[in-house]
């Protein structure tokens, strides 16, 4: 099923409806919330409408997995609205800490001059080139579109967050493939 | 960050805001990093804010407000 609506806000709830089916069976039963202002709407985690991070137990330790995104609504030629994402940011935080220590981000119209990389990897992560050290914060380390779902996975397979279904790999494959398809990431 | 005004959660809730909310928002979640609504759309557009979960969230906020 495609993410579409009759309206924008029946696609948007489509989309973070089927999110949150995948995050309950993957990494975190933290709810995304979406609203709107049309022609946009926003998906992130909230609780009393602030914006917060899901919990996740890593083998490092706990960290926080905050998931946002910006999409805009697009009608279709049978008068459907489908949606297109303007900008995503997925962060990663170790407990307590002041900043993600990755930042996988999207943004579909960078500001004016900007010339890096719109999908692009950030954090405090040093590089040493050639004798400098270099913060990945001062780079944009290319990626291409980095899905939700990869995000995910990567929690559980590399950072072993402790999957919340045996049927994970399965749901994100097919969750991966469905918006590859139809949402036309 | 201070709680939100109930009104202004109830129309989070039922998934739909005004703009005078959406700014409601963006300078409630402002002031909770020090700033003001016009300080922090400015950095939200030049990706200065910082990188938390407030930071990160008034910056894709600031992406719904008209152009």
């Amino acid at each position: 099923m495609p993410i579409q609506g009759r309206t924008p806000r029946e696609a948007a709830q489509r989309f973070c409806d089927h999110v949150n089916h995948v995050l309950a069976r993957t990494v975190a039963e933290t709810r995304l919330v979406v609203f709107e202002l049309p022609p946009r709407i926003q998906v992130a985690f909230r609780q009393a409408g602030q914006p917060i991070a899901a919990r996740v137990h890593t083998r490092f330790g706990p960290m926080g997995l905050y998931l946002g995104q910006v999409c805009e609504s697009i009608r279709t030629s049978d008068s459907l609205y489908t949606l297109r994402t303007i900008e995503y940011k997925y962060t990663l935080t170790p407990g307590d800490a002041n900043e993600p220590v990755l930042r996988w981000e999207y943004i579909r119209e960078p500001p004016v001059g900007a010339e890096w990389s719109r999908h692009h990897l950030q954090g405090p992560v040093q590089l040493q080139i050639h004798g400098h050290t270099v913060s990945l914060n001062d780079l944009h380390l290319p990626t291409g579109y980095v899905c939700f779902e990869d995000v995910l996975r990567f929690c559980i397979a590399d950072l072993e967050v402790p999957p919340l279904s045996e049927e994970w790999d399965q749901v994100l494959r097919e969750s991966y493939e469905r918006f590859r398809i139809e949402f036309g990431r | 960050m201070t709680p939100l005004p109930l009104d202004l959660q109830s129309a989070i809730e039922q998934g739909e805001l005004t703009l005078e909310q959406l700014r409601e928002l963006i300078e409630l979640e402002a002031k909770a990093l020090g700033l003001t609504f016009d300080e922090a759309v400015h950095r939200a557009k030049e990706r200065r804010l910082p990188h938390n979960v407030i930071g990160a969230d008034l910056e894709l906020l600031v992406q719904l407000l008209p152009a």
